[in-house]
């Protein structure tokens, strides 16, 4: 970066094209294709490390503080945090999910999942759940209001969710702008057109 | 939501760092991406440069290293790397200023101080 060319840099910031994440950076960069596979490749072979790292900042914890929770070395909690996703155990895991106070699940799921068969999944996790939820209020009149209540939040919820997508998608449409001055200005306007007529 | 921004000067600068250090930069890459989450999940700012991977610089910059990268072969040294950015509020954005190793470290923080102290002010304006 030469000095002399800061005065522009500036001007240049004000135009430079925004990324929403480092892939995308890299995949806008001129660079061989080969070495931003293998930059994008690298990014992605560490997803679930950085997650972890994620997961323990939005918990306000550091590493020496999951490490006493997790009864390991703040070490082996940073050599986790580094490790790439193959390399990584589900004993190590366990550990770390112990020391955030969470409980991990795995899921299998076909390879190329659309988009919309996840949501599909969610549909039928959340018809599962609710379902355990009235069989779970049966033969107690306080839950069940409860469960009731919280089947008509559901409800409001995801028809909310589903309608701000839905119109999200839609063009916004493109109103007249009506102006209306006061009576003086508006008899003067068409006084004034009258003449000109 | 956060977004990415490069400085003019930028791109040649680490095309011709990532040339010589592919290993480096790749690992510095995965930091910032990780660096640019938190910064996206929490909106946190201080929450971001506490990262074991975060150094703080002046003016507010923070230099990103290369932790975490693979050795090719066993006995490889890695070259010490720095990324230095600096994030705008404001406007989130993550600004990405310039890449470089220990021995370029006091000119590099030397120019990212007054490219940062110019973008400031065009921030204000």
């Amino acid at each position: 970066m030469h000095e002399g060319s800061e005065e522009t840099q500036m001007g240049m910031w004000a135009m430079s094209k925004k990324h929403k994440n480092v892939s995308d950076l890299i995949k806008s960069m001129d660079l061989p294709k080969e070495q931003k596979q293998q930059q994008i490749d690298y990014i992605n072979s560490r997803r679930l490390s950085r997650l972890l790292t994620v997961m323990r900042t939005q918990k306000g914890m550091n590493q020496q503080k999951a490490a006493e929770k997790c009864g390991c070395t703040q070490s082996r909690i940073s050599k986790l945090e580094y490790k790439e996703d193959r390399k990584v155990s589900i004993g190590e895991l366990l550990d770390y999910s112990d020391a955030l106070d969470m409980e991990m699940s795995v899921v299998f799921l076909p390879k190329k999942l659309r988009i919309v068969d996840h949501v599909k999944l969610h549909a039928a996790q959340i018809e599962h759940l609710l379902k355990r939820l009235v069989s779970l209020s049966q033969g107690d009149k306080a839950m069940a209001r409860a469960v009731d209540a919280f089947h008509s939040e559901c409800l409001v919820n995801m028809l909310s969710i589903i309608g701000k997508s839905q119109k999200s998608m839609r063009p916004r449409k493109k109103h007249a702008l009506n102006v209306i001055g006061p009576p003086e200005v508006e008899q003067f306007i068409e006084e004034e057109t009258a003449c000109v007529e | 939501m956060w977004e990415l921004s490069k400085a003019d000067g930028f791109e040649n600068c680490f095309k011709k760092f990532s040339r010589k250090h592919r290993a480096e930069a790749n690992a510095v890459m995965a930091n910032l991406e990780t660096f640019f989450c938190i910064l996206n999940e929490t909106n946190n700012i201080q929450a971001a440069k506490r990262q074991n991977f975060v150094r703080k610089e002046p003016e507010g910059i923070v230099a990103l290293d290369s932790r975490g990268a693979p050795r090719e072969t066993k006995g490889t040294k890695l070259k010490a790397t720095r990324l230095y950015v600096y994030a705008v509020e404001l406007d989130s954005t993550l600004y990405l200023l310039r890449i470089g190793d220990k021995d370029s470290q006091a000119q590099d923080i030397k120019t990212c101080t007054k490219v940062v102290k110019k973008l400031r002010w065009e921030c204000g304006r």
